[in-house]
């Protein structure tokens, strides 16, 4: 009903103006997905009828195109191209948008918490496997993280120092914290290493322990700091193919560390076989991150301490030589390489009395050559004291700040409805922990719940049951020859009640094929 | 020999255009008189099959069984395709008993070798036990093909026959094999013609009327030896009821899914969020529990009672949702059991209801009886919902409100169900129509004993005896009971509408009509109406 108790018909487009009207005028956004497989005469007819009432109500068409707008608009009538004004919005690749997602709330210094890489796997991979939208890996890290703080106690750790010292711990808590796997792993490493006293402090002395767990925040962030560090200049040397997911979940498993050859991180050869051009471009992409940071991880680099300024000395060093070298072979004349690259070493094939000969002949390097490989050297020495981390399960406490538990996540978003409906019917003593049905250990007892039993004999069955079999087999199990003995309209009235639930979970049809039959529907 | 072959070819083709004239039985003898060209298509497809078995076409087989004899069928089976895997299997049995031979021969034998040599052995063997079984069946069939032609020669169909063998092969595996994968499983028992069911029928037992349901299943619930451990179960699930209550509190829903009624729980999770709701102190909460099995249930109906529980002037879902928008003190829970009831799985529905669920100030807890629950939603819908899902399992009994026991096994089973009782529920809807309606039901009765008399005890005790409705018809216009096929139908309707007969057509298209009672029902009846 429109305004003045006037009535429109269903396809008036009348209606919908009264409508925006109401509700203070805006556009009206139609949208075409799949574009392709819609009829094109009824697009153009659609667009013909938007267009005559563009003046009343303001239309806006969506069309998602999977080929090309060219394409899309050669299908179109010539009428019905000129009446669309359009613009084109390009679709962001959903790994791009997964992977902007991760380095800003997951990797990023933003993220309080830590996803641990086994879990951060198993969200990128239901990524990847099924169509579910950032939206569901959204929603999968928030649970982690209500997950942590809501079942983790420890997790009140990650409060400020003072706040946490006076008002939050508890002595439960520090009882807590003397069980923790990477509690005992650092008393167990102290003692190795002879610090008696700091391990028995630890595990005695109340005020000692809080004072570590005080400096725990400090070391998370330098750790922290660190980490992505490492992680940003990696990336910056533009050799690795790994993506950055990938390498972070390596970094968090397994820590950073160039020298693992074969691992994610096996860059010394690739560094040390750059061309002088490519070792400048490297040396400026390094002092970038370290001044600049990386902005999609929220980290701003190393900031103004002593270190980043010798980083920087370091390296404003290293490209004064090197360029410096490529004059000088310049106006030599000569190309500057080092006996790291390629070139420096050829095989050699002689033919000899009929006989190949392959020798490998190492060709002889120039003075500036010796000097650029010492500069490569030197770089990438220097860049090993850049990069590198620990595995974050090193850590002392990390389990305060690392949440990496895939049970209650996979249970909440990925369930298993036909197991679970499976296992309470096949083996209900799972669930009800009853006395009586101890003893079946998921076969078939008189005991079990009628639909339970039911369901055993449908597991059994073929495709199709006769009801009356069934029935028959039932009653031989609880009726009233067993050791139950029910007699028989109570054992009926169970066994209805058996059947209408199979019925309500879907998993028997009447069938017509025969009298009294019923069909299976489920195989589970 | 390519000239040959056209002649096959050409016979071949003709044997279709024959095909009529040979299918008599007693035309067998004829076979003599074919003409010259089809006798030698017969020595060449005989030559040729000897060397590859392929060149049988399907009408030149269609030949040979329509002029064969019994024992010529056997040698049909000879040239049928699962006599390649035995030829196959014959000469993997030759070349192993040659390997066999060679071995014994030689002498020497390495490990490997005597591996090898245990193959042969086995592939020997085996082929041989086949074969056995093989003659055994041939031996059978002779016998049938021996009797068969003489008691019954009409009867005689090679379709038939086939039908047989095929059965035959299939026995082979009786016992079925355990511990499949679902799938396999799945695959397994719709094999055609695998499904051994057999003929039992429910007709000794009485089944239960609703009165007789509700008055022993009162008895038996207190009588649950599980009851303790039911309770006990649904206490755990209590338990978690503030993890429930915060995961809605930040804005997940909830689908507790699982074997089991879980109206209680969700009762008790109602009961819960009255005291402890999910939304921010200073909101107020509004619960609405719907009951998705309900069959009435519409979305009208729904959305005016969710306005009404928020106090929103309009009754439709934008209506409600800027309502909320606009009054951000009021929250609403809804707590929806069995939202996958088959009253629920309209689309739209279920895009309402995410709909209403994606609404920051709403939120939703619901339940779902089946197992198949995730395919419901598509993905829009699921991101709408933002589902977190809980393993549920209580294991309560269904309450009569959610279930409807009786009727829904007596649909099971093919029965009608709520449909007026016997005979008692016959006279009870004759009384309420005209005189010349009775006759005509006492007319169909008698027609239908008849008809079973008649028929004798050949047919099975579930199938139930049809007339055939022209017959019925001619007798009521001859009896006076309706003058013309209107008043007829008329009549007939009235029947219908009461559940009382039913009609449906055979195969020729003849419509028949029925009676849903079974012999002895009718009898009763019938004695009723005539007294």
């Amino acid at each position: 009903m429109g305004g003045g108790g006037r009535r429109y018909l269903d396809y008036d487009l009348e209606a919908l103006r009264v409508e925006m009207e109401g509700m203070g005028g805006g556009r009206v956004v139609v949208a075409f997905q799949d574009s392709e497989a819609f009829d094109t005469g009824l697009v153009g007819e659609l667009v013909g009828l938007f267009h005559s009432w563009q003046d009343r109500i303001r239309f806006s068409v969506l069309f998602g195109i999977a080929t090309s707008v060219e394409l899309f608009q050669a299908r179109l009538l010539k009428a019905t191209a000129r009446q669309l004004y359009g613009a084109q919005f390009d679709v962001v690749q959903a790994n791009a948008v997964l992977e902007s997602v991760i380095m800003a709330a997951v990797a990023g210094t933003k993220a309080q918490l830590r996803i641990g890489p086994g879990l951060l796997r198993k969200l990128v991979k239901r990524q990847q496997e099924q169509v579910a939208g950032v939206g569901a890996f959204v929603s999968s890290l928030k649970y982690a993280y209500m997950n942590h703080f809501y079942a983790n106690p420890l997790s009140a750790l990650l409060v400020d120092g003072q706040k946490l010292d006076k008002e939050i711990l508890q002595p439960e808590h520090l009882e807590a914290v003397r069980m923790l796997g990477s509690f005992k792993s650092h008393v167990e490493q102290s003692v190795e290493d002879g610090r008696l006293d700091h391990a028995r402090l630890l595990l005695e002395n109340d005020d000692y322990l809080k004072g570590r767990i005080n400096r725990q925040a400090a070391k998370r962030q330098q750790y922290l700091g660190k980490l992505l560090q490492s992680l940003a200049l990696v990336i910056a040397t533009e050799h690795s193919k790994r993506s950055f997911v990938e390498l972070y979940e390596a970094a968090l498993e397994e820590g950073i560390s160039l020298d693992q050859s074969p691992g994610p991180f096996d860059l010394g050869d690739a560094i040390k076989r750059s061309t002088p051009e490519e070792l400048i471009g490297l040396i400026k992409r390094a002092m970038t991150v370290v001044v600049d940071g990386n902005p999609s991880l929220h980290w701003n680099g190393m900031g103004i301490d002593q270190d980043a300024e010798a980083a920087i000395d370091k390296f404003e060093a290293l490209r004064a030589d090197v360029e410096r070298l490529i004059e000088t072979s310049k106006k030599k004349k000569t190309s500057l390489k080092s006996k790291y690259s390629s070139q420096s070493r050829v095989l050699r094939t002689t033919v000899v009395a009929q006989k190949v000969q392959l020798s490998r002949d190492t060709a002889t390097l120039t003075e500036e050559d010796n000097a650029f490989t010492a500069a490569i050297d030197d770089f990438f020495a220097f860049f090993k004291t850049l990069v590198g981390c620990e595995p974050l399960s090193n850590l002392f406490l990390n389990e305060v700040w690392q949440y990496d538990y895939h049970l209650p996540y996979e249970d909440v978003f990925v369930p298993r409805p036909g197991a679970t409906f499976a296992r309470a019917l096949s083996r209900p003593h799972d669930y009800l922990g009853c006395a009586c049905c101890d003893k079946a250990n998921g076969s078939m007892v008189g005991t079990l719940p009628a639909t339970s039993i039911l369901y055993h004999l449908y597991s059994e069955a073929g495709a199709s049951i006769n009801v009356a079999d069934l029935w028959a087999a039932y009653y031989a199990l609880v009726g009233e020859d067993s050791e139950i003995g029910m007699d028989e309209r109570s054992a009926l009235v169970l066994f209805y009640r058996g059947l209408a639930e199979m019925r309500a979970m879907g998993f028997v049809k009447q069938s017509k094929k025969k009298a009294d039959h019923i069909a299976k529907l489920k195989w589970l | 020999m390519p000239p040959k072959k056209t002649t096959n070819q050409k016979a071949a083709a003709r044997v279709p255009r024959k095909r009529p004239a040979t299918t008599d039985p007693y035309e067998i003898p004829e076979e003599d008189e074919i003409e010259p060209s089809k006798r030698r298509r017969h020595a060449a497809t005989a030559a040729a099959d000897t060397d590859d078995a392929t060149v049988s076409t399907p009408s030149a087989s269609r030949l040979k069984k329509t002029v064969a004899t019994p024992i010529k069928l056997n040698g049909l089976n000879g040239i049928d395709t699962p006599s390649r895997k035995n030829n196959a299997d014959r000469s993997a049995r030759r070349k192993s008993a040659r390997a066999l031979v060679d071995r014994v021969i030689s002498g020497a034998i390495s490990d490997d070798e005597a591996e090898e040599g245990d193959i042969a052995r086995e592939i020997y063997e085996s082929s041989e036990d086949e074969e056995d079984e093989e003659d055994e069946e041939g031996e059978e069939e002779n016998l049938n093909g021996e009797t068969e032609p003489t008691t019954t020669p009409s009867k005689f169909a090679p379709g038939r026959k086939r039908k047989t063998t095929t059965t035959r092969t299939r026995k082979r595996s009786p016992t079925p094999p355990r511990d499949l994968p679902p799938h396999e499983q799945y695959f397994f028992q719709n094999k055609p013609g695998l499904s051994k069911t057999s003929n039992n029928t429910l007709s000794s037992l009485q089944l239960l009327t609703h009165d007789e349901y509700f008055s022993l299943s009162r008895d038996l619930s207190s009588a649950n030896p599980h009851r303790t451990d039911i309770t006990h179960l649904a206490s755990l699930h209590v338990s978690s009821f503030p993890q429930w209550a915060f995961e809605l509190s930040q804005s997940f829903s909830l689908c507790l899914y699982g074997y089991g009624s879980k109206r209680q729980i969700l009762h008790k999770f109602a009961t819960y969020l009255s005291s402890h709701p999910p939304c921010s102190l200073g909101q107020a909460n509004k619960i609405v529990i719907i009951n998705g099995y309900t069959p009435s249930i519409t979305i009208r109906e729904l959305l005016c009672s969710l306005a009404s529980a928020v106090s929103s002037p309009t009754t439709t879902l934008p209506g409600i949702l800027s309502h909320l928008t606009t009054h951000p003190k009021t929250t609403l829970t809804i707590l929806l059991n069995s939202v996958s009831s088959p009253h629920l799985r309209k689309g739209s529905f279920q895009s309402i209801i995410s709909t209403l669920a994606s609404h920051a100030q709403v939120y939703l807890c619901c339940t779902t009886d089946s197992p198949d629950f995730a395919l419901l939603w598509d993905s829009a819908v699921a991101t709408n919902f933002r589902f977190l899902y809980h393993d549920c399992t209580t294991f309560c009994s269904y309450s009569p409100s959610e279930m409807e026991v009786v009727d829904s096994v007596h649909e099971l089973l093919g029965r009608k169900t709520r449909r007026v009782g016997g005979k008692e529920g016959v006279a009870f809807v004759l009384r309420s129509l005209p005189e010349n309606a009775k006759s005509l039901f006492r007319l169909l009765v008698g027609e239908v004993l008849c008809a079973d008399e008649g028929d004798g005890q050949g047919q099975g005790q579930g199938e139930e005896m049809s007339v055939e409705y022209r017959m019925v018809y001619n007798k009521a216009v001859e009896e006076f009971i309706c003058s013309s096929e209107m008043a007829f139908r008329t009549l007939l309707k009235e029947f219908h509408d009461h559940q009382i007969i039913t009609s449906h057509k055979d195969a020729l298209g003849t419509e028949l009509l029925s009676l849903p009672f079974g012999k002895e029902e009718l009898e009763g009846i019938l004695e009723e109406l005539t007294t």
